[in-house]
């Protein structure tokens, strides 16, 4: 496995759930071993296993589709 | 200072961009404009926005004439510059800067960018400099007139100083016969200048198809202007009056047009510091996502290598390339994208030529109709024009679509739908037009793949 963290910026969230739903969606998805998404710095970080998916992927979770109201883009250092 | 995006250029792209950036986000983006010049950028200031002001006042001369007492057409155009300057100033205000306040999540920078490497940016001013530090960066700077190294810009206008003019000029020369030069051509020859255009390829309209470059010379010579191809411009002086020399010749004008094409605003970017590709010319090179060759770099509108210089399409690849920076996985469709010179008739195109499916190896079939086989051609008295529509032999696809014909840039959109949803040529002829328009050429072309339209009277279905 070939672990690899990606962080987030994060629009769209109005709470502490919104923040959960987020998590819960990228953790149902193929590839991502864990994540985590915070309401207060409208960031998140999910670990992927970067042999089965690329980190654009992530963008393709239905969570950041584009009639989800939650979109996402992946920062760059 | 961090932004989620920096925008390069705030003219048709850098805006779409910001607009849609922002409307994904609702607002949460925090994005930094960046711009030198008037907001806004080429079209509105430079571009089609005066362009169409002084075509549309020209085509209206006589009726205003007519309603205004004893006013000459040198009075009228002094005025109808003015009026000019002014609808720019509201379009600008009213299009682009009262919109962008609207914007609070975008800031405005005043100066040249440059990259530092491929996140940062220095943007400097008179006053200051400020480092900004993007995760995504579009660069959207636009282009330029090129201008011949023996021309001295005293001597000369270019599309972008042009309506800066008072006095209706005696006469005109135009050195390129591209959109630009017959554009402003016949809108000044309607005032009475004499206009003489001097291409140097061997035709008018090099590159376009040889039924426009035909027509496109009938028309503008129907209408007075003089054209020159085949002719080089060797020099440009300035003495009483402005004089070009070509060949052993030697003739006088009041007012020299530079209209020979545009190059990139790439050169101060510094892109080599941030690793983007550019062509020969400095024209970025990115890939139908609108993607540069370095990593979070996206580039739009008229800076972008290989393709046309529209104020629509650079404004949907602003969109484009905000939308693959949030993975909409979003493509460039420029075989979709039509064009349109403003002459009178209209010329119009979208989809393939035919010069390009023969080099592309298509098997294709074609129908060129002329325009007076549509009614309302002779009754509003027409002269000049055609359709011309190209299909894939196979399964009868429409491929490109090219017309000469009153409204032509309104209609060709018409093509746009085909092209785009893959529709046949049968599909055209299924559709119901209006009876009498100018849009029924598109229908009659389409027609003559299956009958003799000679032998068809009006409204045929």
């Amino acid at each position: 496995m070939n672990k690899k963290e990606i962080k987030l910026k994060i629009y769209g969230m109005s709470c502490d759930d919104c923040a959960l739903t987020i998590e819960r969606n990228l953790l149902t998805q193929n590839g991502v071993i864990d994540a985590k998404v915070s309401y207060r710095e409208k960031e998140g970080i999910a670990i992927i296993d970067a042999d089965s998916i690329k980190p654009e992927d992530i963008l393709g979770n239905s969570i950041f589709s584009i009639n989800s109201k939650y979109k996402a883009i992946i920062k760059k250092e | 200072m961090q932004y989620d995006l920096i925008i390069v250029g705030w003219g048709a792209a850098g805006f779409s961009a910001a607009i849609r950036a922002s409307e994904i986000t609702g607002e949460e983006m925090k994005i930094a404009l960046i711009g030198k010049g008037n907001i806004g950028g080429t079209c509105v200031n430079v571009g089609c926005i005066p362009s169409k002001f002084l075509i549309e006042k020209s085509l209206r001369i006589n009726d205003i004439l007519y309603n205004s007492n004893g006013v000459s057409k040198a009075e009228l155009f002094s005025e109808v510059m003015k009026e000019l300057k002014n609808t720019v100033y509201k379009s600008r205000v009213g299009k682009y800067e009262d919109v962008i306040k609207n914007y609070k999540n975008v800031d405005l920078y005043y100066g040249e960018a440059s990259f530092l490497d491929n996140r940062n940016i220095q943007v400097k001013n008179a006053n200051n400099t400020h480092i900004l530090r993007g995760s995504y960066i579009i660069i959207s700077t636009g282009s330029s007139p090129t201008i011949p190294p023996f021309a001295n810009l005293n001597d000369i206008k270019t599309s972008d100083n042009f309506w800066d003019i008072e006095v209706l000029p005696e006469k005109l020369a135009i050195i390129g016969g591209g959109p630009i030069g017959l554009e402003i051509g016949q809108a000044m020859r309607r005032f009475g200048t004499e206009v003489s255009i001097f291409e140097i390829a061997n035709e008018i309209l090099p590159g376009y198809s040889e039924e426009i470059q035909s027509a496109a010379r009938n028309i503008m010579q129907y209408d007075g202007i003089q054209i020159h191809t085949d002719t080089k411009i060797d020099n440009i002086t300035s003495e009483k009056s402005k004089c070009i020399f070509y060949g052993n010749n030697k003739e006088c004008f009041d007012e020299i047009l530079i209209a020979t094409g545009r190059y990139p605003n790439t050169a101060t970017l510094n892109l080599q510091a941030a690793g983007v590709q550019t062509d020969s010319k400095g024209f970025i090179i990115t890939d139908r996502k609108m993607k540069t060759s370095s990593e979070g770099i996206f580039a739009a509108g008229d800076c972008v290598s290989g393709k046309l210089k529209l104020e629509t399409l650079s404004a949907r690849e602003g969109v484009i390339a905000v939308e693959n920076i949030f993975g909409y996985g979003k493509e460039i469709d420029l075989n979709a994208t039509p064009w349109a010179i403003f002459t009178t008739p209209n010329i119009a195109g979208v989809g393939i030529s035919e010069h390009d499916a023969i080099q592309k190896g298509l098997l294709f079939d074609k129908r060129v109709i002329d325009a007076s086989s549509a009614i309302r051609n002779s009754i509003s008295g027409n002269k000049y024009g055609f359709a011309k529509i190209l299909i894939e032999r196979t399964n009868r696809k429409i491929l490109g679509i090219e017309v000469i014909s009153p409204e032509a840039a309104d209609f060709i959109v018409e093509g746009v739908y085909a092209l785009r949803f893959g529709l046949t040529v049968d599909d055209i002829i299924d559709s119901t037009h209006i009876f009498p328009s100018h849009s029924e050429i598109i229908k009659m072309a389409a027609q003559s793949f299956k009958r003799d339209i000679n032998k068809m009277s009006c409204c045929m279905e």
